[in-house]
């Protein structure tokens, strides 16, 4: 059974379609990327999936139950990290946390080992407030996943962060993965999601364009390049060039020339992909 | 709804309440309203003036009037003796007949007096209406605050209702529109917490708070009121009104409009108020309005009446007006297709 599956899911807001006609599964476990430029219709399909915006059509249904009759059962089996830290400013991380763990009846011993995991043990009594935008992101992720949901939503997770902040989010995700959690994120980070995601959808004007693993939109959508450095007349020049037979063919006449100094082979990266999956039209 | 929900929401409410500060609104009212009706107001019933006139102008009328009032006259020969006098703060004001017209007078103050020239222009104003009643002039109804007030006590209900529209009304609004900007509320909409359970929360934590606020300003003033009285209606005028800023809070599409919205309710609240006691046919309607029901409600606790059969109506009519803002309240935020 699929943890969440989406059919058709339509969003309109008056005449403009934010979201059109988006289909796909996730599975127990897996890390599944949303990617697109800013307007492409990321975060309404996060809000639809979370029950905080109703579809104009379409079918969504989360561990089996549909969404739309069963929020009061859903609910409690998800976690979100919404992309704006909306934690209470005046309140201490700890207190952030005990808030959500009596919502959900746990119980709030288990704040202290989280808070250890995530380092911020020695600044848990500490009003937000002060907290750095690294430390709320933290906070947030771990008030997402106290009450140990079974599906996590996370929007930019960890955007604009430094990268010991991203490393130490990353890290946890990946431990909450391998528990059998399974994530639908989104973001601009590419080496982010490269280092998380298992599949990845592109959306584009509102339309899911592409869905794979990363290697598979990387071999699909990018072309391996050559990085080729040469001597010219008088100074050292470098070239990127496509694997074309013109290319070769100027390749194997700086060799004759015995002009070459080194040649590597580029892979695609998913930024190369994110621009040209950015650039096609409907 | 579930109680534990609404509980956890009420403990956020009450930590964020006293962590940011907003406890001091609620606390200043109280403390503002005691220092006027314990000082300004007591100050201006209680102080008896000396006023000086000319032992030329004695047999006027005016002069006749003041000294038969509640205030300390005394003659002097001239005006520059009386000017001396007044220097030297032997007097606090010299009446004398103004020099264009007989029947004018001018009060003569010292320049840095201003506040206690008001209070004699005041108490000499009183003087002359009670004495040369006109039907033109609006009579101030004194027989229906009986003998056992002072009159200062009269003004009371205004102020009470002042802090449920601050703290219950203005206030609240802005703390739901900021969560909702926030989107700390989004939070609580992705969790086993329901909107009502959060609507419930939010509603009896701002009465609690609206409440306690009330009953501060009652225990700081000192004023012996029928409680029964007050607490219902203090109550239910608290509960109206967060009601209110729920409805206003949730419809607005975004927290500017909010605050715009409810500072506008905020003076239609108000305006009833003053068009109470004002002579008109018509005005009787105006006791449909909650602002009038609670203030009626207000005006018998501080009369110390004790609570009545006919309160009864006001009362199912306050919490049916109440009922009706959360249900229209329910009522939108189930319409609405994207929160």
């Amino acid at each position: 059974m699929s943890i969440i599956s989406v059919e058709n899911l339509t969003k309109e807001f008056g005449t403009r379609k934010a979201v059109d006609n988006i289909s796909f599964n996730l599975a127990k476990g897996e890390i599944l990327g949303l990617l697109g430029p800013n307007g492409a219709g990321k975060t309404t399909t996060m809000r639809m999936l979370m029950g905080l915006s109703k579809p104009s059509s379409g079918n969504i249904r989360l561990f089996g139950l549909d969404l739309n009759k069963n929020l009061k059962k859903i609910h409690p089996r998800i976690g979100v990290a919404f992309e704006k830290p909306n934690l209470f400013e005046n309140l201490s991380g700890y207190q952030n946390l005990a808030i959500y763990c009596k919502l959900y009846q746990k119980p709030t011993s288990a704040i202290k080992p989280l808070l250890e995991r995530m380092e911020l043990a020695d600044r848990a009594n500490d009003p937000v407030k002060v907290y750095s935008k690294g430390m709320k992101q933290r906070i947030l992720i771990l008030r997402a996943l106290i009450h140990e949901p079974e599906l996590l939503f996370l929007d930019e997770p960890a955007s604009g962060l430094d990268p010991v902040s991203s490393r130490i989010i990353w890290d946890y995700l990946k431990e909450q993965q391998q528990k059998g959690i399974s994530i639908v994120l989104t973001s601009h980070d590419m080496e982010e999601v490269d280092e998380l995601c298992n599949r990845i959808g592109f959306i584009n004007h509102g339309r899911l364009i592409a869905l794979a693993e990363p290697y598979v939109l990387k071999e699909k959508y990018g072309e391996k390049t050559l990085k080729v450095v040469y001597q010219d007349s008088s100074s050292i020049k470098e070239e990127v060039l496509s694997p074309t037979p013109e290319h070769f063919q100027y390749l194997q006449t700086l060799y004759q020339k015995k002009r070459v100094l080194s040649v590597h082979s580029q892979e695609a990266t998913l930024g190369d992909i994110f621009r040209i999956l950015s650039s096609q039209e409907n | 709804m579930n109680y534990k929900h609404i509980l956890v929401l009420l403990e956020k409410d009450y930590r964020e309440f006293f962590s940011s500060k907003a406890w001091i609104v609620a606390m200043v009212f109280p403390l503002f309203i005691a220092f006027i009706f314990g000082t300004v107001y007591r100050e201006a019933e209680n102080t008896k003036f000396k006023i000086a006139y000319l032992e030329s102008e004695a047999e006027t009328p005016l002069i006749k009037l003041l000294s038969a009032a509640n205030i300390a006259t005394k003659p002097y020969p001239s005006l520059t003796d009386a000017r001396q006098a007044l220097k030297r703060n032997d007097l606090d004001a010299v009446i004398y007949t103004n020099t264009k017209s007989e029947n004018r007078f001018s009060l003569l103050i010292p320049g840095n007096e201003v506040k206690k020239g008001l209070l004699i222009t005041n108490a000499i104003n009183i003087v002359l209406i009670q004495q040369f009643s006109n039907e033109s002039i609006p009579q101030v109804e004194l027989e229906y605050a009986g003998k056992t007030i002072e009159n200062r006590w009269l003004a009371l209900p205004l102020w009470l209702i002042q802090i449920i529209l601050t703290v219950c009304f203005l206030q609240n609004t802005a703390t739901i529109a900021e969560e909702k900007s926030k989107k700390t509320l989004h939070s609580f909409l992705v969790s086993p917490a329901s909107m009502s359970d959060y609507l419930v929360a939010k509603m009896l934590w701002n009465s609690a708070i609206g409440l306690a606020s009330l009953i501060l300003t009652i225990v700081l003033t000192g004023y012996k009121i029928n409680l029964p009285n007050f607490l219902i209606f203090g109550l239910l005028g608290c509960l109206f009104f967060a009601s209110l800023s729920l409805l206003i809070a949730i419809a607005s599409p975004h927290a500017l409009f909010a605050r715009t919205l409810s500072t506008c309710v905020y003076f239609v609240s108000s305006l009833p108020l003053m068009a109470k006691d004002i002579d008109l046919g018509w005005k009787d309607i105006l006791n449909i309005l909650p602002t009038i029901q609670i203030f009626n409600g207000f005006e018998a606790a501080i009369m110390r009446n004790a609570l009545q059969l006919n309160s009864l109506t006001t009362i199912i009519s306050l919490l049916i007006q109440t009922g009706l803002m959360i249900w229209i309240t329910a009522l939108i935020y189930h319409q609405k297709k994207d929160f």
